[in-house]
């Protein structure tokens, strides 16, 4: 008789099972999280440790061994001027991360001033909103391209001309957030026994806008290794012989059809560090505030 | 309606004085001094003023702007510097190939991000969402260039069926045309698919959440009718705003994709003139895209009011 079975019981399965299905689902949700952490893992320590792991100097160049397809020597082969692709592909990653660090860097700062000062005085912030909108009336990519080329080569440069583009999405999350926190009743409370506007924002408003900043952080860190190779594919960003990613596709392109793997491997790296941090992002805004999901 | 329509025109002003600003800006501040860069260094000292004065380099950067602005709000947008044309022909002669390639990218993703998303929100949290998410994501960080590469690898290397690169106006070849469309298409469509897959996914999911699909549930409706009937119309609606928002995106695929491609469309044209540092296309080039995409977002934002009876028109 199935009913035999103590009601307690029961229910105590229900529960026990209830709660290790949403542990699955918790860890389902963030699998992506995982996935993307691990692919960042991959991308730092390829960055740190690239002279160790790379089999051979990236810039030398062997003419007798041009254009190989993938062996046991060169995994990924080698290009049109016989330098091994993954030893190439492995210190390209440096570059991307420099990149990415700076521009996440300069733009959050930028950000996080404009961002602060126009969610917090509202004099200030009309004007921050024309400008911005002015700016984000570009696509990210024409602003990076066209401020990259214009003002010259040099990573410098190519790092200003980035967070150009990028800086607006940060200082609009920023003032989304400082908005937010700016009706909350305990900065009311900290006005009225009149504490100064910068320690309200450095008290209050920082450390409770911190979590969409570092959402956003990661999804402008996405975009700038992104937008890097397309600025090197282009040739208005890292110049060769450096290694970089969209550079040694660019490079690589009028071998297509004799050597794939010279654009192929670098690609895939690409598309894996930014996966990474994309995934990354996602599984930080889900995990820090759900109410963010929209 | 039309009070809120004429707001929202009088809100453009400002937009574009800033765009024209960054537009300006954007090839007036940089090393160098332009007049040698045309010139030469060798060029001889008189030569050099009598072009400084000809491009009005000579006077304070503001009254240059103004000049200038006065010029682009009469439709002159100046000379090109190696195109013997003006700004405003050459961009213009260049829109069709523009035109058609965004409009192939965008219907692609709006086909295959729309369904995809809503499915992904229906079926959400089983493999099929999961798998939708995954693809979408995937899409997002691939590189179009390198997409299109790897297009160009199968489809016109190995399976010979499309050409890897070229255009034909379609006043000359019909619709052979789309042939040469067909990979920058995809290429472009299959990012927008992405972003739109996500979005669409996102604000499904939202709507699956509110009362009134609660309501219909427990009115005992069929799952279908719930979903296409209450929550579809409703999400839709958003989807509307993210086809705006993907534009820019769009608009800038087609600069890398059109040089890809060697499609000599608008975006070609700006790349080679930042290449070649042909400033007055550059410009013109800045103001065209961002114009099309405030334009676009212009007539969502309307179309939204428009559609959702929830807006508010005040």
């Amino acid at each position: 008789m199935p009913s035999s079975i103590p009601a307690s019981s029961t229910a105590e399965e229900a529960c026990s099972l209830d709660r290790f299905k949403k542990m699955i689902k918790s860890f389902g949700k963030n699998r992506y999280m995982a996935i993307g952490g691990t692919l960042i893992a991959i991308f730092m320590s390829l960055a740190l440790f690239a002279p160790w792991l790379a089999r051979c100097d990236p810039l030398a160049i062997d003419p007798v061994n041009r254009l190989h397809p993938p062996s046991f020597a060169h995994w990924m082969g080698t290009d049109e001027l016989g330098r091994d692709v993954y030893s190439r592909v492995v210190f390209g990653s440096r570059t991307s991360i420099q990149i990415g660090f700076l521009v996440v860097f300069l733009s959050t700062a930028l950000g996080l001033i404009t961002g602060l000062a126009a969610g917090y005085f509202k004099r200030v912030d009309a004007i921050v909103m024309r400008i911005l909108d002015g700016l984000m009336a570009f696509p990210d990519i024409i602003i990076a391209v066209t401020l990259a080329a214009v003002w010259g080569s040099g990573k410098l440069t190519l790092v200003l001309a980035m967070v150009t583009a990028y800086f607006p999405r940060m200082t609009r999350t920023v003032r989304a957030a400082a908005i937010n926190v700016c009706d909350l009743e305990y900065v009311e409370s900290a006005k009225s026994i009149g504490c100064t506007n910068f320690y309200i924002i450095r008290q209050y408003i920082l450390p409770n806008s911190l979590s969409p900043i570092i959402v956003q952080a990661a999804f402008i860190f996405a975009a700038a290794v992104l937008s890097e190779a397309a600025l090197s594919f282009l040739g208005v960003g890292i110049k060769p012989p450096t290694p970089s990613w969209g550079g040694m596709v660019s490079q690589g392109r009028t071998y297509l059809t004799i050597a794939p793997w010279v654009i192929v491997f670098p690609g895939i790296a690409i598309a894996m560090a930014v996966l990474g941090l994309n995934l990354l992002g996602d599984g930080l805004r889900d995990h820090m505030d759900p109410r963010l999901q929209f | 309606m039309f009070n809120f329509i004429i707001r929202r025109l009088l809100l453009l002003i400002p937009v574009l004085l800033v765009v024209a600003v960054i537009a300006f800006l954007s090839t007036h501040i940089m090393p160098g001094d332009p007049v040698i860069m045309i010139l030469g260094d060798f060029a001889p000292p008189e030569k050099i003023a009598a072009m400084r004065l000809q491009l009005g380099l000579d006077k304070p950067l503001y009254v240059q702007f103004v000049i200038w602005a006065q010029h682009i709000l009469c439709g002159d947008m100046g000379h090109s510097l190696f195109l013997n044309q003006p700004v405003t022909q050459a961009i213009i002669g260049r829109v069709e190939p523009t035109l058609l390639l965004a409009l192939i990218g965008q219907s692609l993703g709006i086909l295959i991000g729309v369904p995809l998303g809503i499915l992904a929100a229906v079926k959400h949290r089983t493999w099929i969402d999961q798998g939708s998410i995954g693809i979408s994501l995937i899409g997002i960080s691939m590189p179009s260039f390198w997409l299109a590469l790897l297009l160009i690898m199968v489809f016109s290397v190995r399976l010979h069926i499309l050409p890897s690169s070229g255009y034909i106006p379609l006043a000359e070849a019909g619709f052979g045309t789309i042939k040469y469309l067909i990979l920058p298409g995809v290429t472009l469509g299959f990012m927008q698919s992405a972003i739109i897959a996500r979005m669409t996914r996102s604000s499904m999911l939202d709507i699956l959440n509110q009362d009134y699909i609660r309501t219909a549930r427990a009115k005992g409706l069929s799952e279908k009718v719930v979903v296409l009937r209450h929550a579809l119309r409703n999400a839709l609606i958003p989807v509307v705003t993210v086809i705006g928002f993907s534009m820019a995106v769009l608009l800038g695929g087609t600069w890398i994709v059109e040089t890809l491609f060697n499609i000599p469309g608008t975006g070609a044209l700006a790349i080679t003139a930042i290449m070649r540092r042909d400033y007055p296309i550059i410009q013109g080039s800045m103001i065209f895209t961002a114009g099309i995409y405030v334009l676009v977002n212009l007539l969502v934002d309307i179309s939204y009011a428009i559609i959702n009876p929830r807006i508010k028109y005040g």
